[in-house]
């Protein structure tokens, strides 16, 4: 019953915020705060009380073996955290933009949270499918009513992309699903059934699933919608792509991939951690050629997951531990980096660097946030970014010390592109598109400390949030160990 | 039999009511009669009742026959302006109700002449329908070749009944069923072929292709309302019945018959969805849209079989639900031919039609949570269980082709236009689409089948 409002909370809200009208940007703040108040509390009563998992099941469609259960342990609770924490910061970073419809944006944008609420506490197959895609409807419409040139077109590719990636991961599950003992979706019969699959079937099911991660992440070579796509997205769009959508898949990894086919992990995985190390290096070299800002993070923002899924498909504690931390961190850092795009552009029109210089000098307080956001993003020691990277890092060098250099590649190159875009937007000399430049505003600076706030302070103290997966992630490795 | 009674009474008393002077009561009394039909088959869902060895009430019809009721309820509601604007109002009400009785027939049938019966009182109304704009050339086009190939397909169904009838010596399906293993070899052969040729006269009926060609030209040409009409209740009575027929012949389809019923499952995804992507008027994309539903239908159908009915029960509700809105939005939006440009900006100028729209496009694309998803996924899941991995594959290109045509019509919606705010919806209209848009996510929720 615990996690019923996980659900239904931003869905109310998204209900509320629709027939608000004028005062719907309050009436999803307020939800979303109450969400993110509500989780705390969930936080509270996991830490207190001992109890490893919440569960609640119920029967939905019995003769398709598909039941509406919900299941919150260390790892699920660590995602919904970072979705409802993120969400009152995408919804504030749009309080003073013009957007026409705001009502219907938010009630959108609250019924995306519901739904990526649901994949992360779905412990059912179907369900999460379900919530997987559901998921992919509002921000499709988002990205065609509020985006930008070429919109049409973009989110089309976006979505048929996306979607036929989870017709395989579907195909996949149903394979699972014809060979589980008592067939039914539930995740545990699901493990089992994975789990007794010889190693060839394991490793074909695997890829359908992977296939579906891939995609939503992006990986090398399955990343061609994503550029496009955040950059016609308006910018609360972007936030919720990068900062909560991808990790979907990358939760996905973790609850629906590792623990199903622990044998066609073990057998092929090198090959999606080679993959997705490629997919870090050609981002990275990507982002250091780039004109535009937003590009710039887009491809950062693929170099960051591929860390994190090479992480992850590790399969040892630091790998999945890290790659944990390093969702919640790249989720605020997103918002913070976005954020950063939305000020600058809504002064100058532009996002081009070239075209900018010397906004420090102008505005020095955005200049120094961005340069702590900045230093978030490359791991940075002391920024959250650090304990992440370093923990994926070490996890990868444990399975495989070649890929392991190479993925901590990653960090160097990450700093070269980030710190040219830093360099040349706010350093230099004053170009014209930044003449008439006015300085932040007190909403926008709020938002901005709160990012640098959680950078350093998970940087400084990661602790806590170590703790929260960590006995998740312990169990899930001895079952996949035996 | 009550209900059978109801139906061809309400007929005969809409054709009576025009110098009885009733016009205004037709609308009323139609609906109350589908909704008492409803009722009826609610009451007695499990009791079974045979009439005269011809037609039974039972399980399998009585689910049919509500899903008939609730589509034929949606459409009246939705389409009553079509009866107001036609001098003979009185003539299509009875017309449409007669083709109803005949939809009722063929969902109940156990003799096979009854089905024949069934198939000719369902279909001549409807021939007469599709021409009722008689100074519209198209229309008149539409009607003639509905006539010409309607009565083509019959003859393959008679001639299929006569074979049937030649090897077993019977027209009633109970009987025929215990008589097939038992056939000698000639026998058995007059069978087959006979099976063959009235699958054949189905696929005419429920356009799957190649036996198709009639059905953009048809539903382009007819009014709106009839077109709505033709893809739901007709398909839906056509479906019943065929499924019904697989189950007579259920383990014992030989296996090169099957493997040419899978091909027109397979060819039926495939060219509709493919002619389907490159269409730029919306109601010949709706008829490819509709065949490519057939495709589906037929794949869960055929791969299932025995009680594939809960499946194709809860197809044919979600696909016909979501068939009207999108052909009532049309007819509200242009009476005729509409080119996919006419739906520009329907989201600035009426956001509840653009809304139904895109609900029931993307219940149509069969995208989660609109209970299309869950339409589709059935049919998909028993395609799989009955080892037809291939056609899964199919079903899910096929998929991600129509998701690429629905959501043509969704962008235009986006687009920005110039054009005046279009007329307002009466409330009658508002509600009628709020009902569809609630079923089409309720159903997934609450999936009563």
């Amino acid at each position: 019953m615990l996690l019923l409002p996980i659900l239904l909370i931003p869905l109310i809200t998204a209900i509320l915020a629709y027939f608000s009208g004028k005062n719907a940007k309050y009436m999803a703040l307020g939800g979303s705060l109450l969400n993110l108040a509500y989780v705390l509390f969930m936080l509270y009563t996991y830490n207190t009380t001992g109890q490893e998992t919440f569960t609640f099941s119920m029967p939905w469609l019995p003769h398709l073996g598909v039941s509406f259960s919900l299941m919150m342990d260390g790892i699920s609770l660590m995602l919904t955290i970072l979705s409802s924490i993120v969400m009152p910061m995408v919804i504030y970073a749009s309080w003073n933009r013009d957007y026409e419809d705001r009502h219907v944006l938010y009630a959108l944008m609250m019924l995306m949270d519901a739904a990526m609420a649901g994949s992360f506490i779905a412990a059912d197959g179907f369900l999460f499918y379900l919530f997987w895609e559901i998921a992919l409807i509002p921000i499709y419409f988002i990205c065609l009513k509020w985006g930008g040139e070429g919109r049409q077109r973009i989110t089309l590719k976006f979505f048929l992309y996306t979607m036929m990636g989870s017709f395989f991961m579907l195909f996949a599950f149903i394979y699972l699903y014809q060979h589980t003992p008592d067939k039914t979706f539930a995740l545990q019969s699901l493990y089992e059934a994975g789990r007794s699959l010889p190693v060839m079937e394991q490793g074909l099911v695997m890829a359908g699933i992977f296939l579906a991660f891939a995609i939503k992440m992006p990986i090398f070579p399955f990343h061609t919608w994503q550029p496009e796509t955040y950059y016609i997205a308006p910018t609360p769009g972007a936030m919720l792509l990068s900062g909560i959508m991808l990790k979907m898949a990358t939760y996905g990894i973790i609850r629906w991939l590792i623990p199903v086919v622990p044998l066609g992990l073990k057998e092929y995985g090198i090959w999606l951690i080679g993959l997705s190390v490629v997919s870090i290096l050609y981002a990275s070299f990507i982002s250091i050629v780039q004109k535009d800002y937003k590009r710039l993070i887009a491809f950062a923002s693929i170099a960051h997951v591929g860390l994190i899924s090479a992480g992850l498909l590790s399969a040892n504690m630091r790998g999945i531990q890290g790659g944990l931390v390093e969702m919640l961190s790249h989720g605020i850092n997103s918002v913070g980096l976005f954020f950063v795009y939305d000020i600058i552009v809504s002064r100058t029109g532009t996002a081009e660097m070239d075209k900018l210089g010397g906004i420090r000098s102008i505005d020095p307080r955005l200049g120094f946030m961005f340069l702590i956001i900045v230093l978030g993003v490359v791991a940075l020691p002391f920024t959250n970014g650090f304990v992440g990277e370093f923990l994926l890092i070490l996890g990868l060098f444990e399975y495989n010390q070649v890929l392991g250099a190479f993925a901590a590649l990653s960090i160097i190159l990450g700093v070269v592109y980030m710190f040219r875009s830093f360099q040349k937007m706010m350093l230099g000399e004053v170009k014209d598109e930044a003449l008439n430049y006015k300085k932040q505003t007190n909403q926008e600076t709020m938002l901005l400390l709160l990012v640098c706030v959680l950078i350093i302070g998970f940087g400084v103290y990661p602790k806590p949030i170590l703790a929260i997966s960590e006995k998740s992630v312990m169990e899930l490795l001895e079952g996949i160990a035996q | 039999m009550t209900e059978l009674i109801i139906l061809s009474l309400t007929g005969v008393a809409a054709l009576v009511s025009e110098f009885l002077n009733l016009r205004k009561m037709l609308l009323p009394m139609a609906i109350l009669s589908l909704l008492a039909v409803l009722g009826l088959s609610f009451l007695h869902i499990g009791s079974e009742e045979l009439i005269y060895n011809m037609a039974s009430m039972d399980r399998f019809s009585r689910p049919f026959l509500s899903v008939l009721c609730v589509l034929g309820v949606l459409w009246f509601w939705g389409f009553r302006r079509f009866f107001e604007e036609e001098k003979t109002t009185s003539d299509y009400f009875a017309l449409t109700l007669f083709s109803f009785a005949g939809a009722a027939c063929m969902v109940s049938y156990t003799n096979l002449t009854m089905l024949f019966l069934g198939v000719e009182i369902l279909s001549i109304p409807v021939y007469v329908l599709a021409g009722s704009r008689k100074t519209d050339v198209k229309g008149n086009e539409a009607s003639f070749k509905y006539l010409l190939l309607g009565a083509f397909s019959s003859c393959f169904l008679l001639f299929g009944i006569a074979l049937l009838y030649g090897a077993t010596g019977t027209f009633d399906l109970a009987e025929l069923q215990s008589k097939i293993t038992s056939l000698t070899p000639d026998n058995q052969l007059l069978l087959q072929v006979g099976f063959v040729m009235t699958v054949a006269a189905f696929a005419f009926k429920v356009a799957a292709a190649p036996f198709h060609f009639w059905a953009p030209d048809v539903y382009e040409g007819s009014p709106v309302p009839v077109t709505a009409y033709m893809v739901t209740v007709v398909k839906v009575a056509a479906f019943a019945a065929l499924l019904k027929f697989f189950q007579v012949f259920e383990g014992t389809i030989p296996q090169t018959v099957a493997w040419a019923i899978y091909g027109l499952c397979f060819l039926t995804l495939m060219v509709a969805n493919f002619v389907a992507a490159s269409q730029r008027n919306v109601k010949r994309l709706m008829a490819y849209s509709s065949i490519s539903h057939t495709g589906f239908m037929l794949t869960g159908i055929f791969s299932q079989g025995e009680g594939a009915e809960n499946l194709l029960v809860y197809y044919s509700l979600v696909y016909g639900i979501a068939s009207l809105t999108a052909f009532r939005v049309l007819w509200y939006l242009r009476n005729e031919a509409a080119d996919i440009q006419d739906f520009k900006g329907l989201i600035h100028t009426n956001q509840l039609a653009a809304v139904a729209v895109i609900l029931a496009m993307l219940s149509m694309a069969g995208i989660p949570p609109l209970a299309g998803f869950i339409a589709k996924y059935r049919v998909l899941a028993a395609a799989l269980a009955a080892g037809q991995g291939w056609l899964v594959v199919v079903g899910i290109l096929a998929s991600l082709l129509a998701i690429y045509y629905y959501f043509k019509l969704i962008i235009v919606m986006f687009e920005p236009s110039e054009a005046a705010p279009t007329r307002p919806l009466k409330m009658a209209d508002r509600v009628f689409l709020w009902v569809c848009a609630a079923l089409l996510l309720g159903l997934t929720v609450v999936p009563l089948v």
